[in-house]
């Protein structure tokens, strides 16, 4: 009995030789939250780390250390060799890209996220209206810009303003056969960081943007179920409104898969008013302004779709759904197709609450 | 098994030397030796009598007033038990019932000038302490009788709560040396009959020579004596005891001891104190999970800040870190040492508490809690964070109701924490199925000691983790293989409910 139990404790202690674990104590490394990427040149790429400095009175500095190199991983050498600590990315929060470096493409750059074990999957990814080092060299908050910027895209995510995005969705997207990825893109004014549009990608590069104002639409198109977001319409000249969204639903119609017939998108819209300018709101206004709205939605989304189908791009997923519906998909045929195709978008507006003064 | 055949070779050389049969002269010689025994003879009308007793076992006051009065009229021995207004009056003529019944605190009586005949009579001095309230496994709610050092008193106790006559109390005497009378307690029909011999073989092959107290038993006859674990459960309370043999199990009480044990029994038992059933079965079942998270927690989570310190800082959510590490960053030790160095402490108060007497005891817990907790931490030498994970974690293991198994808590701690600083998670993972394997292989008189989960039996989940209503615990648990496994009949039950 003895014998067994020392040889089996034995066993364990030997089988440490066939594990790479290092010891990492949490106040002897530096730990990276964001990383930057820019091209300078062709392919020498510049990358900004920042980390946070715990000071003694429990403030947070941020700061941010700059190494230019051909490899990512290099470049975190280098940064080794002007600090106290040793540098880990398993904490990296967000990652930024440079416009122009997301023009190019970021795969080459997004290959060292894969890699590391100690990166996890839900990193946010976001393209930078600027030079991310600038931006990362400033702070905004208490915490460091790491997660600064991670908890702004996360609440922006939660409260509905912006799709779901992050590292591992972005990959999805990247992968999967018709859907393109899209990601937000901040800007850097007046000495804050400001959500201003969101990236749209043709497989890892960058290709265009919606405005804010469209972000509405984007997310009902894009989401199965949705909930959580307001919109504002301007109806005409003096009337405006804002709805909130209490409960979105789209689901496709699509009759003949992966032929030129037409494609259906059916969204059923439950909201309530939010603001609303123009006197008082009668039953026969509010089946008014469901038309109305019903309107605009689709105007607007039509248009958003054409300026998809012109650059030949899919971030909604609709090549996705006619996928799922078909028994042998041809990216080739699709990718054909996809530019001229008739897509509808059916809205029906259902105004279920106008607020508790009347 | 191996040991239990070897213990008893043995003891069969001993014996024969004390079987040695001698005379009365040489036993009184012996007894001579110590000057609280006495002898007096006196010299009655019909014939001259000897008295000869232990001054310190036995009660002057019997001596006095029952027995030396009615001495008078005695003409022989045999006529004793009739003379006497005392019940219990041994007539024999065989030295070692004399000397056992001597040493038990009983006057002997004979014929100086006969002796073929001698009579034993009961006057036994009754110094135990009265039934008290329980200490260790107090209840707010329930009887509030524990039990006392007296065997008489303990079994009296039980069998008030379980008057029938299938109620079934063996006796065996356990120690060469302190001659301890052990009672199993059963009932005939419900306990299972392996058990009952079990429990009786394993009691009746014990060769040792002091059992001072129930724990010594618990040691000696458990199934796995280097287990961290017990396997018999320690109770203090006579209704827990008797609601167990109820049950099926077995009990044993030990003479000289304020403990019961109880058997066969699995380790979901020692975290269900008595009072879960005095309790409406939702806040009882509340209550018992509390204390299985208390237990998980006691045991995992100093090891896991260990392990994430150490090793996996990705685990740390990114609100978390910067109270981690401005905790830890005036600290010199790693973690593995700033939290030997705490769970250290707080064993050493515990320690000290324990050992002093309880007034001085809490002098120790405010000094050890307060002063070295809060100076520890203001001279940089552990965290705050640490030193609130290691207190609850401390707290946590004192909430589990059986004390013994409150210490294999905290002490299976410490291998967890080596093997944490040794290879993280991983390490606490190797460690977790170690005790795993353990408590499989472990059992309990012979029946599995992580029952119900392994084997799995669902029907017995009623009672372990959480408690279910009396309403659907019509069957005993099936751990107990009890000859009647039925409490009450369920279907008769539910015809009797009003409409």
């Amino acid at each position: 009995m003895v014998k067994r139990i020392l040889q089996s404790l034995l066993l364990t202690l030997l089988l440490t030789g066939c594990m790479n674990i290092d010891q990492r104590i949490l106040d002897d490394i530096q730990l990276s939250t964001a990383a930057g990427y820019e091209y300078i040149e062709d392919d020498t790429l510049e990358i900004t780390t920042v980390f946070p400095s715990f000071q003694t009175d429990k403030s947070i500095k941020s700061e941010t250390i700059t190494d230019s190199s051909t490899l990512s991983k290099e470049v975190r050498d280098k940064h080794s060799l002007q600090s106290e600590k040793p540098f880990v990315s398993g904490k990296v929060e967000v990652t930024l890209y440079e416009w122009k470096t997301a023009e190019k493409g970021i795969n080459n750059l997004l290959d060292t996220l894969q890699r590391d074990p100690s990166i996890g999957s839900n990193v946010f990814l976001v393209v930078v209206d600027g030079s991310p080092k600038e931006l990362l060299s400033k702070q905004y908050g208490n915490p460091d810009n790491g997660i600064y910027l991670s908890n702004l895209i996360e609440q922006n995510i939660e409260t509905g303003l912006i799709h779901k995005t992050n590292l591992h969705q972005f990959l999805y997207k990247l992968y999967a056969e018709g859907i393109d990825p899209a990601l937000p893109v901040i800007k850097q004014e007046d000495g804050q960081v400001k959500l201003t549009a969101v990236g749209l990608f043709e497989n890892d590069k960058l290709v265009g943007q919606i405005e804010e104002e469209q972000f509405f639409i984007f997310k009902i198109l894009l989401e199965r179920k949705g909930n959580k977001d307001s919109y504002s319409l301007k109806l005409n000249e003096d009337e405006e409104i804002s709805i909130y969204n209490i409960g979105s639903e789209r689901k496709y119609d699509i009759q003949k898969p992966l032929t030129n017939s037409e494609i259906i998108i059916n969204v059923k819209l439950k909201s309530s008013i939010l603001e609303y300018q123009n006197g008082t709101l009668k039953n026969e206004k509010i089946t008014y302004l469901e038309k109305e709205i019903k309107k605009l939605i689709e105007q607007e989304s039509l248009e958003m779709i054409q300026q998809f189908q012109e650059k030949g791009i899919d971030p909604l997923g609709i090549g996705e759904e006619v996928r799922t519906r078909t028994r042998n998909w041809d990216q080739k045929k699709w990718k054909e197709l996809y530019p001229d195709l008739k897509i509808t978008v059916n809205v029906e507006v259902n105004l279920l609450e106008k607020g508790v003064v009347e | 098994m191996r040991t239990w055949r070897h213990r008893r070779r043995l003891t069969k050389g001993i014996e024969k030397e004390n079987d040695k049969d001698e005379s009365i002269e040489s036993l009184f010689q012996q007894l001579n030796a110590s000057n609280d025994f006495n002898v007096i003879t006196c010299q009655f009308e019909k014939c001259s009598l000897s008295i000869g007793y232990f001054s310190t076992l036995i009660d002057s006051e019997i001596l006095h007033r029952d027995v030396l009065p009615f001495l008078k009229g005695l003409d022989v021995i045999s006529s004793l038990p009739t003379l006497l207004p005392i019940e219990e009056v041994i007539l024999t003529s065989d030295t070692s019932i004399i000397k056992d019944n001597l040493l038990k605190g009983y006057t002997l009586i004979f014929d100086v000038n006969n002796l073929n005949q001698f009579g034993l009579v009961k006057s036994d001095v009754d110094k135990t302490r009265q039934v008290s309230l329980p200490e260790v496994e107090f209840s707010v709610v329930g009887p509030k009788e524990s039990f006392v050092e007296s065997l008489d008193t303990n079994i009296n106790l039980v069998r008030k709560r379980l008057p029938i006559p299938e109620f079934v109390v063996k006796e065996l005497t356990v120690g060469k040396l302190s001659k301890t009378r052990v009672s199993v307690l059963y009932i005939q029909g419900i306990a299972n009959k392996e058990n009952v011999s079990t429990v009786i073989q394993r009691l009746s092959d014990l060769d040792f020579d002091q059992i001072t107290d129930s724990s010594i038993i618990t040691q000696l006859i458990q199934d796995n004596q280097n287990s961290p674990f017990p396997q018999l459960i320690d109770s203090e309370r006579p209704d827990r005891i008797a609601s167990a043999i109820g049950e099926g199990k077995i009990a044993i009480l030990v003479d000289g001891a304020p403990h019961g044990l109880i058997g066969p029994t699995t380790i979901f038992e020692f975290f269900s104190a008595f009072e879960d059933y005095f309790l409406n079965w939702l806040v009882a079942s509340f209550f018992r999970l509390v204390r299985f998270f208390a237990v998980l927690f006691s045991i995992l989570a100093t090891p896991i800040y260990v392990a994430v310190l150490t090793y996996h800082y990705e685990l740390i959510p990114k609100d978390m870190v910067a109270t981690l590490v401005t905790s830890r960053s005036a600290i010199p030790l790693p973690p593995i040492l700033e939290a030997l160095v705490l769970e250290l402490a707080i064993e050493l108060l515990r320690e000290a508490g324990a050992r002093l007497p309880t007034k001085v005891g809490q002098t120790i817990g405010i000094v050890g809690g307060i002063v070295i907790g809060t100076a520890s931490v203001e001279a940089g030498l552990t965290s705050n964070v640490l030193l609130i994970i290691v207190a609850l974690a401390a707290l946590a293991s004192f909430t589990t109701p059986v004390y013994q198994m409150g210490n294999t808590i905290r002490l299976i701690r410490f291998p967890f924490l080596l093997m944490a600083h040794y290879m993280g998670f991983l390490g606490v993972a190797i460690s977790f199925c170690y005790l795993l394997i353990h408590l499989l292989r472990l059992t309990s008189l012979g029946r599995p000691f992580l029952e119900p989960f392994y084997p799995p039996r669902v029907q017995d989940f009623k009672d372990s983790l959480i408690r279910l209503p009396f309403s659907l615990q019509s069957k005993r648990p099936i751990q107990e293989q009890t000859e009647d496994t039925m409490r009450y009949s369920a279907s008769k039950a539910k015809k009797n409910v009003d409409p």
